[in-house]
């Protein structure tokens, strides 16, 4: 679960409305690549697999829906690293396979376009750009298990066939 | 055995441990599973995709709410695949419509929300739930994991104590307390930690009020917002089930990350001005400010207690030609009793709308804004488009504010009404 790839920076308080307005609920054909669209519209259309979302405290707070999640896994995006995250939207991440890992520091080592390498498993930051690394806080325990199985429906149902 | 919380209790309790300390993940299985028809997607085709049966139908609720009654074709087809998928898989709880309520309202009023139990929901506002002592918490699609294999992880939180001391001033309701409460809390400290709330001031409210109180804890990301049972508790909640429950109740020298006291004598009538409810304002700074819709409703303003404050308002008076005003209560029962007390028609001799019991114009169904509107509500969010245009403005308030607002035909204090 190692990701490798450019920083895209978003600032303190991104929400869930501004990650993925309310009406790519239902509106799934346009939803990755209005993702984000409102604080950077460059992202969507160019994030490169692999590539790393870094934010500051609370990113993804506001109401738990979590077509944003799934928003975020369309765009390709290989991960994100945010001084903090909004509980909802870090359970949902976990479900739909989306990496994630809390570092309160990130927004002072990482600046747009910088190389990023992390390690989501166990929560290392490497900025090969200036060779700065932090530790961040990952899920643990069962939520770890299900990041490893890839998200939620595969982790149920290898839990099923037990 | 060291001390512990209420949250911590609860969650040592559902994972089958003696002891379980923040930020620790564990496993723990859920009493009770809250479903509301709008989740469908998230919980019907996984669930089919998956070839699971739901493990324990009987702990799985699921109340009709955002869409009630079904508005157009999709909604009628949500419905319709609830009550295929209850039948298919025996769950009995199906609070269909004319039996419905907004999910949070509706497990505390039927008491599926008990004391000393972890109830997790589908939707955002679960916190309410925690006014009768119940560790309440809002998941997403991994409720599928409590309905298919009967457990979840969760990751205890740390606690937060409020205590809450003096009278409410008049002109103000539980409503002001609450927003007050978030803005000094704040959500740096809010986020992800439980907020336990305590002190005479919550030992005398209802437990509406509570749930109020409860609920708006979730406006600083706060996973759980509760209220240790007391005889009041216990009371209410006897007398809606006949499931046994423990009213388990934090330890004194329990561990909190932080404690407030605020004295509730002193807060004037407050506003969460748009774009966000943490954006408070006290209501003088913005009073005077034109508005089109006035809307009393949602899992934090659409109680009995919010519909008598908004009828005692408007009792004698008319709602201002230039407003929409909008009731729905928060269940199918409120609105029966809100008939009885003869709430209802005050509200609609005065000009008032009142819907079926639904989540109605707070997720900007019926009653939704155009462009450049503006609002002031008894509901949940107010960020751009949630209750219709993105150029719509939507100020949150008490019921007393929101009543009076109708009537002046501008953000008003009650107490100056004339």
């Amino acid at each position: 679960m190692v990701r490798e790839g450019s920083a895209w920076i978003f600032g303190d308080r991104v929400s869930v409305e501004t990650i993925s307005p309310l009406k790519y609920m239902f509106d799934t054909a346009d939803r990755a690549l209005a993702c984000l669209a409102d604080a950077d519209p460059r992202f969507a259309p160019e994030v490169e697999a692999g590539d790393i979302l870094v934010a500051g405290e609370l990113f993804g707070h506001g109401p738990g829906h979590d077509h944003a999640n799934i928003a975020l896994v369309e765009t390709g995006v290989g991960g994100i690293v945010a001084a903090s995250f909004a509980p909802q939207f870090f359970r949902h991440s976990i479900d739909h396979g989306l990496l994630v890992a809390e570092c309160p520091e990130i927004l002072g080592i990482a600046a747009a376009g910088d190389r990023l390498r992390v390690d989501f498993a166990y929560g290392l930051v490497e900025n090969l750009t200036t060779g700065i690394r932090a530790e961040a806080r990952v899920p643990e325990g069962p939520a770890r298990e299900i990041v490893a199985k890839g998200g939620l429906i595969p982790f149920i149902r290898e839990e099923m066939q037990r | 055995m060291a001390a512990m919380t209420i949250s911590e209790k609860i969650l040592a309790r559902a994972a089958g441990c003696d002891f379980v300390k923040p930020g620790e993940y564990i496993r723990a299985e859920a009493d009770t599973i809250v479903m509301c028809d709008l989740a469908w997607l998230l919980a019907g085709p996984p669930i089919a995709e998956l070839g699971a049966k739901v493990r324990d139908p009987d702990k799985v609720i699921v109340a009709f709410d955002h869409k009630v009654p079904a508005d157009n074709t999709a909604s009628a087809e949500m419905h319709r695949n609830w009550r295929q998928f209850c039948a298919e898989h025996g769950i009995e709880k199906l609070h269909d419509v004319g039996d419905h309520g907004i999910s949070h309202v509706l497990s505390v009023e039927r008491g599926y929300a008990r004391p000393g139990t972890l109830q997790v929901s589908i939707d955002s506002h679960a916190n309410t739930c925690g006014a009768v002592g119940c560790f309440a918490i809002a998941l997403g699609m991994d409720i599928i994991s409590d309905m298919v294999l009967g457990w979840n992880w969760y990751s205890v939180p740390e606690s937060i104590r409020v205590r809450l001391e003096g009278e409410p001033r008049e002109g103000t309701t539980v409503r002001d307390i609450a927003q007050h409460v978030i803005t000094e809390v704040g959500e740096g400290l809010g986020n992800g930690r439980a907020i336990e709330f305590v002190g005479p001031a919550v030992e005398r409210m209802s437990i509406s009020s509570r749930m109020t109180l409860c609920n708006w804890s979730r406006k600083i990301q706060a996973v759980a917002g509760l209220v240790n049972p007391d005889r009041r508790t216990i009371e209410y909640v006897g007398a809606r089930t006949d499931e046994p429950f423990e009213a388990l109740v934090s330890d004194p020298d329990a561990v909190y990350v932080a404690d407030f006291t605020f004295d509730v004598s002193t807060l004037e009538p407050l506003v969460a001005a748009p774009p966000d409810p943490t954006n408070t304002k006290t209501l003088a700074s913005v009073s005077g400010t034109p508005i089109q819709q006035a809307f009393i409703g949602s899992c934090a303003g659409g109680s009995l207690e919010d519909l008598r404050a908004a009828a005692e308002i408007l009792s004698g008076r008319r709602v201002h030609p230039g407003v929409r005003m909008i009731a729905s209560p928060g269940s199918q029962a409120i609105w029966a009793e809100a008939q009885r007390e003869g709430i209802i028609a005050t509200l609609a001799e005065a000009g008032c709308v009142v819907t079926a019991s639904t989540c109605g114009a707070c997720i900007g169904g019926m009653g939704a804004l155009g462009d450049g509107e503006v609002c002031v509500s008894t509901s949940t969010e107010n960020f751009p488009g949630r209750m219709g245009a993105p150029g719509s403005l939507v100020y949150l308030a008490s019921p007393l504010t929101v009543a009076a607002s109708a009537v002046a035909g501008e953000l008003t204090d009650s107490r100056e009404l004339s």
